[in-house]
């Protein structure tokens, strides 16, 4: 008997299906299903992954695609014969869901009469009148592609319905056809699809009554049980449609844009010219021959491969950003080509880092070609903007980003839908620690008050584990643009964005991978403008014109990593982190690829998987270098044998495993989502057997696999690598050179990178920077540099100043006369805000024209004010109000900056005396290794990373520095209060060192905090 | 010069309950924004602290037992701590939700002077197992700004008291939260430095609301206070002139007493809904009776009926030598015709049939029938309370039947299917336990609604009429 499921919703309709698209696949597989229609409800989302399962597990099931669409009472479903009706669905889907809000659809009559190749199932809704009006319709407009759908659910009163709908065919002559009305791919996920429609509908379970299913029979059905309910003429009916439905997903042919290549041109040889042009500027005394060789290489390859418009596209992309002063840098695998490099795309110099360049693309690897172009953050929305202008909103789209329920989101949906009180609901959330590996969140209900014996429990568990993965809705990837020669909507359906004027496709990145399509990474990246302002404050200050690869072709600077390697890198890209920094001086970075190691070394990925301890030993020589065998070799030599980058997991399973192109991107895929899917374990044994019978030990596989699993998603690829270390020694070299300048452009380029301004400017000035007020009469909007005893000073900028308005800040600016402002009158009459005033009085930059905040509040308040008359003269009156003492000035620094130039909090407290026997940062120098030791400080930092097992880092700040105090899960719950709520805090511990690598180990903690109100201040100010 | 007490009640609510929680448990209040509002000695002491979110809260102490607030349960706990004290001194003013006032002047005289008034009132509230500040003032805000500083002050010397106002924190005012940072931002954090400023100066700079309070704090402006009234209700008690031991001859004294009470009902245009009869007896202690009217009732003969119904099912244990009629609370009136028109036909509203018959039957014997939105039948059909209304209406469906068994009964006849199946998932954790109803005919022509289960088995659940 033939059977082919044309109603068959997944979990992304979403909130109904109880399935994912390749759990359906998979069951209508092994019941013996000749096809399956995947119609999701205005939707083509699912549609590749089912496709890709079917392929990748050699399914027998020809795959159907369509979608379920519902307008008043009329519910239709639309399948796809063949190319024409997909590219019609895609515009149907497209245009009802451009219509309307992000994740609804409205779709109009006309939507349905335009359609001329899809065939459709109409489902009766029992209501008698409408069914007249809308089969009537059908049968005038679309008789030759129209079916009636027949559904058996053994619901109340079915016999009748069933009835009046073979009446229905009868009377406008349409062919019954059975069909399942699939939302789960078996009976036991009836209680999750009840618990989606609670989520869906806002209610509990318990409260939705006669509106859930009554019973499980919307699953897939075994064929014998579908034979006793349907006839054997509408059985077959299903066959005859699914055999008359043809297209395939492999027949989608992308097509790249051609305007990018001029007329009369191949895209080869254009792409060959520009790289010939590019390689004389690149290497002006001459192109060395070893380099042209790697660029005939990499042409060939491109050719071969067919992604010269891919290169192009990148190009023209970074061509405009060039026109328009947009520092950008290009990153990935086929980023490090020296094809790149001529095209300017990147600034990685192939003669100072040839290991890199081996690596290109390749045709075993068949992944697709991978260029990431970041751009500075601010001006971003620019190049977007651009892409849309040159090839309008029909032919890109941003890619979608599946946003699934993870732990907290799915316990939060399952607990309302099972009806349990949402203050508890919040408690469990609060409480339940998903960071430490070692007790399950499960474990973690019973001490929270959860019977873990009770109906209730386990069925919350079961759900929340269910529920986990399925996706909730659409929204944008970061920047993936996919651009094509055609509409968009004939190749994937598009829709609207959260944000106004986006629209992204119904695919994610690993569906265009899965299809070939190639999209275009646009990001923005912090750092950029950083260093973009740095060159530009150096250019008006020092006259002297830097660019990212001059100071790239100075070669390695000793000093620049002399500085790196004691970890004075603060601000610096890449390399500030609390980890980064504990690890720069062991290993020691002296060269631009240490520096790529480095970035990819303290990544969670290589500290789960235990390769940070060996590759340090190996590289001071305290251990011994050796390769299992030379291929390994290959692989591993740049690393001294320790695989650290995600590329080298994946080569070492080609070259020690036997992988095949393929199947080492299959598991690339897999890595990347493991922890959700635990896709992994598949290739364990092909891997382990693999390498066993190429001759490896079961020790040196099994590491190899528990390597794998620790990169998973943390794993970092060494081609961003690359590029991020070229950004990290640019930085670290600005740093270095120019210190004022780029801490100003740090600052103007918040919110950035790891720091705070206040952090950023406390290093700055221990490098002896001095570092001005705001002043109504000095400051730009921005942080500048101002010329003071020989040197540069920093001057804080308005835009520091919160609660100023942008605007406000630029008038004032704008407006200043030549001497300055004289009186507040004069700012009154401005025109600026009350809000504004208010918050240039709070940051105390009205200091020069009223004395303090208090009297110059004072004086805003004053209605008079604002009376021409008086506009010149009040402010020379004599101080109403008391002027406000050293504490009080340092907590308002703090709340209307953020920092405070004046005092830090802990030199007030020791000035005060209330500091006892606190070292101060700076001297924990001298304290001997595994000595008692205390400090105090702001609490600047409490993290506590997934790969520390329960250790909690924190910073804490005094006005001489940072100092690390690590607080050992034990220590931590027996002084919790303190732990958690202490904003200053006293810490006695051991001082523990390592090389130039110092930590406090915790033992006693003492909350300061009070000690600030005992200064007449609350601490809370300070955050 | 007048004078005010000021009481504040920081754990109103947890107070009132912390007899339903075993000793040394850390209880907090929260609010509806998941704020701890009031807590215990022994939360405080796990570093829970007022203002505190939940989520902070509970990563402190987990044993916390957390009781949401209750406005109305604290506005009502306040009033009754308010009438107590009425008894002891005569002018006291609600502060909701936390607060007394209470003017002094009148009441000094009567205690012979402050320390006499508080030793009373201090007995009392002592006696009230409430946590509580106080403080007096020379005007209520005074009192209060005192008071709220946790201060408990007991003076009547002007001097002292503006000395104490002079010192307070601008926390301790009425003035908005927006407010207090504007003048803290100006340097200004206590009363004294913001009374020493010009009214004309603080005119031109801030609102009414400012110059408003400090005019009533300091006594400028007149502060109008609300003083409670004693607390409505009837209670009267009456010495038999001989012993009965027939309850039918209860009746006479009795209808005297429910006279009184209608006059006083219909005086104040009110009904009441419960009544509690004291019979009581030389020897045994009393017993009472409660006797409720779902409509409300202030007619003595109405309330008489139904009190001859109840008592006809008493047995006196002994003879009563005394009555006494107890009603908690009155309930202003409603008319219960619904229009103007509508001439009364029925004799009895179905309410007051339903206390006729709850008083003759016992409350537990008289329910109705509802209909709920479930698919599962002996679900869907329930017993609940007569005439209550459920917010959703339900359909009924059309195949099924009036009646349902109490249990389903095995099928030991032969039926002829009609129709069928209809699916049912009995728990949707253990789908076996599916049945498939079918509708079906006996042999004697009686309808069937008929189910097989999973195992094949077949059940008689239900009777098409």
């Amino acid at each position: 008997m033939q059977y082919a499921e044309l109603f068959c919703q997944s979990h992304f309709s979403f909130l109904q299906g109880a399935s994912s698209p390749q759990e359906l696949v998979q069951q209508a597989a092994m019941l013996g299903y000749d096809a399956l229609a995947l119609t999701d409800e205005c939707s083509v989302a699912g549609v590749v992954r089912a496709y890709r399962h079917i392929n990748e597990q050699q399914l027998t099931l020809k795959l159907i695609v369509g979608s379920y669409f519902v307008l008043d009472k009329l519910k239709l479903v639309l399948l796809c014969p063949d190319k024409a009706a997909y590219s019609e669905l895609c515009r149907i889907i497209s245009n009802a869901r451009r219509r309307s809000n992000k994740g609804e659809y409205c779709l109009t009559e006309w939507d349905l009469l335009s359609v001329r190749h899809c065939f459709m199932l109409w489902l009766p809704s029992g209501d008698n009148s409408s069914d007249l009006h809308w089969g009537n319709w059908l049968q005038k407009y679309h008789k030759e592609r129209l079916w009636l759908a027949l559904r058996r659910e053994l619901t109340h009163n079915e016999a009748v319905f069933q009835a009046y709908c073979v009446a229905l065919a009868e009377q406008f002559q349409l062919t019954p056809v059975a069909c399942g009305a699939v939302l789960m791919h078996c009976p036991e996920r009836l209680a999750l699809q009840h618990c989606l429609s609670a989520i869906k509908a806002g209610k509990p379970m318990a409260e939705l009554g006669r509106q859930l299913l009554s019973n499980a029979e919307r699953c897939l059905r075994a064929k014998t049980k579908l034979q006793k309910l349907f006839s054997a003429d509408w059985l077959a009916q299903s066959g005859i449609i699914a055999s008359r439905c043809s297209f395939s997903l492999d027949e989608l042919k992308y097509q790249y844009p051609s305007e990018l290549v001029p007329q009369g041109k191949t895209a080869a040889s254009y792409l060959a010219e520009l790289v010939a042009q590019g390689s004389q500027r690149r290497f002006p005394d001459g192109v060395p021959a070893a380099i042209q060789a790697i660029i005939d290489k990499e042409m060939r390859l491109i050719i071969e491969l067919g992604y010269e418009y891919f290169f192009l596209t990148i190009y023209d992309l970074v061509q405009f950003a060039k026109k328009s002063a947009i520092l950008y840098q290009g990153r990935g695998s086929a980023a490090n080509s020296v094809v790149c490099y001529c095209l300017e795309i990147t600034a990685v110099d192939p003669r100072q880092i040839q290991v890199l360049f081996e690596r290109f693309l390749s045709r075993e690897r068949q992944e697709p070609p991978d260029i990431d172009v970041d751009f500075e953050h601010e001006r971003r929305e620019e190049v977007i903007q651009y892409l849309y202008q040159k090839y309008g909103r029909e032919r890109a789209a941003l890619a979608a980003t599946v946003i699934s329920y993870r732990f907290k989101s799915a316990l939060k949906d399952v607990g309302k839908a099972l009806g349990l009180p949402l203050s508890q609901l919040e408690f469990l959330l609060k409480n339940i620690q998903r960071r430490d590996p070692t007790i399950s969140w499960q474990q973690q209900l019973a001490p929270l008050g959860l019977d873990l014996h009770s109906a209730l429990t386990q069925q919350l568990i079961t759900l929340v584990e269910q529920l986990r993965g399925f996706p909730r809705h659409l929204s944008q990837h970061v920047g993936g643009f996919v651009i094509s020669s055609g509409p968009l909507y004939e190749l994937v359906p598009v829709e609207n964005a959260a944000m106004a004027a986006r629209t992204v496709i119904q695919w994610d990145k690993d569906d265009l991978e899965t299809l070939g399509l190639l999209k275009v990474d646009v990001l923005a990246l912090g750092m950029l403008s950083a260093i973009r302002k740095s060159f530009a404050l150096i250019q008006q200050h020092y006259q002297t014109a830097l660019t990212i690869s001059s100071i790239n072709q100075r070669g390695d600077d000793a000093a620049v990593y002399r500085m790196i390697q004691q970890a004075d890198t603060v601000g610096v890209f890449q390399i500030e982190s609390r980890a980064q920094m504990s690890m720069l001086p062991r290993l020691r970075p002296a060269s631009y690829y240490d520096l790529v190691i480095q970035i990819a070394i303290v990544r969670p990925g290589p500290i789960q998987g235990d390769m940070v301890h060996p590759y340090l030993k190996r590289r001071h020589g305290e251990e011994a270098v050796v390769y299992p065998s030379e291929a390994v070799k290959t692989v591993l030599g740049r690393t001294l044998g320790i695989p650290i980058f995600q590329e080298q997991v994946i080569q070492l399973a080609m070259v020690a495993a036997g992988f095949t192109g393929g199947e080492a991107d299959q598991l690339r895929r897999a890595m990347a989502s493991w922890k959700k899917t635990g896709e992994l374990l598949p290739f364990k044994q092909k891997l382990i057997e693999g390498m066993q019978h190429r001759g490896y030990s079961l020790q040196f596989a099994e590491r190899i696999y528990q390597q794998i699993c620790g990169f998973g998603e943390y794993g970092f690829p060494e081609s961003h690598s690359a590029s991020f270390a070229v950004l990290a020694y640019v930085s670290a070299w600005l740093k270095y050179y120019y210190p004022a300048a780029f801490c100003a452009a740090l600052i103007n380029s918040y919110p950035m990178g790891f720091y705070t301004p206040s952090q950023l400017l406390q290093d700055c000035r221990r490098h002896g920077v001095t570092v001005l007020p705001v002043c109504i009469n000095q400051s730009e909007v921005d942080v500048s540099l101002q010329r003071q005893d020989n040197d540069y000073a920093i001057r804080l900028g308005f835009r520091l100043v919160k609660g100023l308005s942008a605007d406000g800040a630029a008038l004032l600016v704008r407006q200043r006369p030549d001497g300055g402002y004289a009186a507040i009158g004069q700012l009154l009459q401005l025109g600026l805000s009350r809000a504004d005033l208010q918050a240039l009085a709070s940051a105390n930059a009205l200091k020069a024209i009223s004395g303090d905040r208090y009297n110059s509040r004072w004086q805003l308040l004053d209605t008079q004010h604002s009376l021409p008359l008086f506009a010149q003269g009040a402010a020379s009156g004599p101080a109403y109000l008391a002027a406000p003492g050293q504490v009080e000035d340092m907590v308002e620094d703090y709340a209307a900056t953020g920092l405070s130039l004046s005092h830090h909090p802990l030199a007030l407290l020791r000035s005060a005396g209330k500091l006892q026997r606190s070292v101060p940062v700076t001297e924990l120098s001298r304290v001997r290794h595994k000595s008692p030791v205390r400090v105090s400080g702001l609490v600047t930092l409490r993290q506590r990373p997934g790969t520390a097992g329960g250790v909690t880092f924190m910073s804490l700040e005094d006005e001489t520095g940072t100092a690390n105090i690590v607080v050992w899960r034990a220590t931590a719950q027996a002084q919790q209060t303190c732990f958690l709520t202490a904003r200053i805090l006293q810490v006695d511990g051991i001082l523990e060192r390592e090389g130039e690598v110092m930590h406090i180990i915790a033992g006693k903690l003492v909350d300061l905090s009070p000690l600030l109100a005992e200064l007449s201040l609350s601490s809370r100010d300070f955050h | 010069m007048q004078l005010f007490l000021y009481l504040q009640f920081p754990s109103l609510q947890l107070d009132s309950l912390t007899s339903a929680f075993k000793p040394g448990q850390p209880l907090a209040v929260v609010d509806a924004k998941h704020h701890i509002i009031e807590l215990n000695a022994e939360a405080a002491a796990q570093g829970i602290a007022l203002n505190m979110s939940l989520g902070s809260a509970a990563a402190l102490c987990h044993q916390l037992e957390l009781v949401p607030y209750n406005p109305q349960q604290q506005q009502e706990v306040l009033q009754f701590v308010a009438q107590q004290l009425y008894q002891y001194s005569a002018d006291i003013a609600l502060d909701p939700p936390d607060g007394l006032y209470l003017r002094l002047n009148n009441m000094l005289s009567l205690y012979q002077g402050l320390a006499g008034y508080w030793q009373v009132l201090s007995a009392v509230l002592n006696g009230l197992a409430f946590h509580y500040h106080f403080a007096t003032g020379l005007t209520p805000y005074a009192a209060k700004c005192l008071a709220k500083q946790q201060r408990n002050v007991l003076e009547d010397d002007p001097v002292l008291l503006n000395k104490l106002l002079q010192k307070s924190p601008l926390s301790s005012t009425e003035l908005s939260i927006d407010l207090q940072q504007q003048l803290q931002r100006l340097g200004l954090k206590q009363l004294g430095q913001l009374l020493a400023l010009s009214a004309a100066e603080l005119a031109r700079r801030f609102d009414r609301a400012l110059l408003s309070y400090l005019g009533r704090l300091s006594g400028e402006f007149y502060h109008l206070l609300e003083y409670i009234q004693p607390e409505p209700g009837f209670s009267r008690a009456i010495e038999l002139m001989y012993d009965i031991d027939d309850t039918a001859k209860l009746c006479t004294p009795l209808q005297s007493l429910l006279m009184q009470l209608e006059q006083q009902l219909s005086r104040a245009n009110a009904v009441c809904h419960q009544l509690q009869l004291q019979i009581r007896f030389r020897h045994r202690p009393a017993q009472t009776l409660s006797i409720g009217s779902a409509q409300g009732e202030y007619r003595a003969a109405k309330w008489l009926r139904l009190c001859q119904l109840q008592l006809e099912t008493v047995r006196l244990s002994e003879p009563a030598v005394g009555l006494k009629l107890h009603v908690a609370r009155f309930f202003s009136q409603q008319s219960a015709t619904s229009s103007l028109f509508q001439s009364s036909a029925q004799t009895m509203s179905s309410l007051q049939l339903v206390s006729l018959l709850q008083a003759r039957l016992g409350h537990a014997a008289v329910s109705g029938l509802t209909l709920i939105d479930k698919h599962l039948p002996e679900v869907a059909n329930q017993q609940g309370s007569p005439l209550a209304q459920r917010s959703e209406v339900c359909s009924a469906l059309s195949q099924r039947p009036a009646f349902l068994l109490l249990q389903p009964s095995a099928l030991t006849e032969a039926v002829e299917i009609h129709s069928g199946p209809e699916r049912l998932c009995a728990n949707i954790w253990q789908l076996e336990q599916q049945r498939d109803y079918f509708i079906g005919r006996n042999t004697r022509g009686q309808w069937l609604w008929l189910y097989r289960t999973a195992q094949q088995q077949w059940f008689v659940q239900g009777l098409f009429s």
